[in-house]
């Protein structure tokens, strides 16, 4: 299942939260670097221009005279 | 038969007076004091409305009442007269509202007070919604401007949610239910990250709808976190206390629920740059790293190197100390006997008596006297 926007967010400020830090190595440091530009890829394509998806649920309801 | 009217039996009067009245009066609206007001056995509601020439009995169901009442309120019922076989006449009432600012606000006050104490309204209760969506259920009428403000700004910030449009009047003595049964209908299905209830501004009569005490217990009771937006009003409704969050018009309740996709763009350029910045101190702290260990390593071979040299040198300068051509270049001789054989004492010198002094490769033949 695609996933969504705001988890894919968390995921990207976990692996940049985790590269910022002094302790990690430089072998480790690519490899997440290479995880944040994935992530950012795919945020990306997210935000292309699109139209908001409106469905009106059925209902019987009366409207108001 | 007496005179011209015609004669009934009793239940024949009852029923051709029910005929009579259901055809004029399906329906009637009667604004009073509420008077006499009691509660059977939790389920049934009695009570007078009355003005200051007449009273007429109401009775109806708990499940009908908006909210706590108190003796001389004024309020407005909806309902069908009918004259009980048994019980007499009384209108039996379908929906009633509190009216009048002051009584309204009377009403509210009461309820807010009931609410409050059973925690309704408690922040520990509260929760935060996912930020963005992906998808949402709105509740509202489709037709107002509160639905077309609040879409239009979705969609200038936000178009990637999907909205489940709950269309059902806002106001009105219909509204409570249909906003209860789409709270329901929402809520049974398994997909929304959020629920909000809009509506724009209006008067006091206009909004009673968002403090109606089932409508409230129905927000706070949604397993769908919530957003109230009720917009242009000076007090803050108790729907919008129960709901986990609310803004102040449909307009901020769009801007509070999502991002601007312009600025996220901003942002996601800016955690790119900062991801690379990241990565490339990390490969330079790795080279000063190896830099500085070469360093070190050189350091200390040509540490050892110097020792070693230092140490040869020594050893080099104690060896030419030691050297016998060096000794013998001070005055020392040897002196060996007629076979060559080094004397090492004198009494070795004098038990041959007659032995060789050794001037480096010119003896020279000598006596012990």
């Amino acid at each position: 299942m695609k996933q969504t926007y705001a988890s894919l967010r968390q995921d990207l400020d976990e692996v940049v939260a985790k590269l910022q830090n002094q302790d990690v190595d430089i072998d480790t440091a690519i490899e997440l670097h290479a995880e944040a530009t994935k992530i950012i890829k795919q945020l990306e394509e997210y935000l292309k221009i699109t139209e908001l998806k409106v469905k009106k649920i059925t209902d019987s309801h009366p409207k108001a005279k | 038969m007496i005179g011209s009217s015609p004669t009934l039996s009793v239940s024949e009067f009852v029923a051709v007076f029910n005929q009579s009245v259901d055809m004029m009066f399906p329906s009637v609206g009667i604004v009073g004091e509420l008077s006499n007001y009691r509660i059977s056995k939790g389920a049934w509601v009695y009570f007078d409305l009355k003005d200051d020439d007449s009273s007429v009995k109401f009775f109806g169901s708990v499940r009908s009442l908006p909210g706590p009442l108190e003796e001389g309120m004024l309020i407005e019922v909806q309902g069908r007269p009918y004259l009980h076989p048994r019980f007499g006449f009384s209108v039996q009432f379908s929906s009633m509202k509190p009216v009048g600012e002051g009584v309204i606000k009377q009403a509210k006050d009461l309820l807010a007070k009931k609410l409050k104490t059973e925690g309704l309204f408690d922040p520990a209760r509260k929760r935060v919604l996912t930020y963005p969506p992906s998808r949402i259920a709105l509740i509202t009428s489709a037709e107002s401007a509160a639905y077309s403000d609040f879409v239009k700004i979705l969609n200038a910030r936000w178009p990637y949610l999907s909205v489940d449009l709950f269309d059902v009047l806002v106001q009105g003595v219909d509204a409570p239910g249909q906003i209860i049964d789409a709270v329901i209908r929402a809520n049974q299905q398994s997909n929304y990250d959020a629920l909000i209830i809009i509506r724009g501004g209006g008067t006091a009569d206009d909004l009673v709808t968002f403090d109606d005490e089932r409508v409230v217990r129905s927000i706070a009771g949604s397993r769908i976190p919530t957003m109230i937006a009720i917009g242009h009003e000076r007090d803050v409704s108790l729907s919008e206390l129960a709901a986990d969050n609310h803004a102040s018009t449909p307009s901020n309740a769009a801007e509070l629920l999502v991002p601007d996709r312009r600025s996220e763009m901003i942002q996601l350029k800016s955690i790119n740059e900062a991801s690379n910045h990241a990565v490339l101190i990390s490969i330079e702290l790795s080279r000063q790293s190896q830099v500085g260990y070469s360093q070190y390593i050189n350091e200390r071979i040509n540490a050892v190197l110097n020792w070693t040299i230092e140490s040869i040198e020594t050893n080099r300068r104690l060896i030419d100390a030691l050297d016998p051509r060096k000794i013998e270049a001070k005055g020392f001789v040897l002196i060996r006997d007629q076979n060559g054989k080094v004397l090492k004492s004198s009494k070795a010198v004098r038990s041959v008596g007659t032995f060789i002094v050794d001037f480096r490769g010119d003896p020279i033949k000598a006596k012990v006297q």
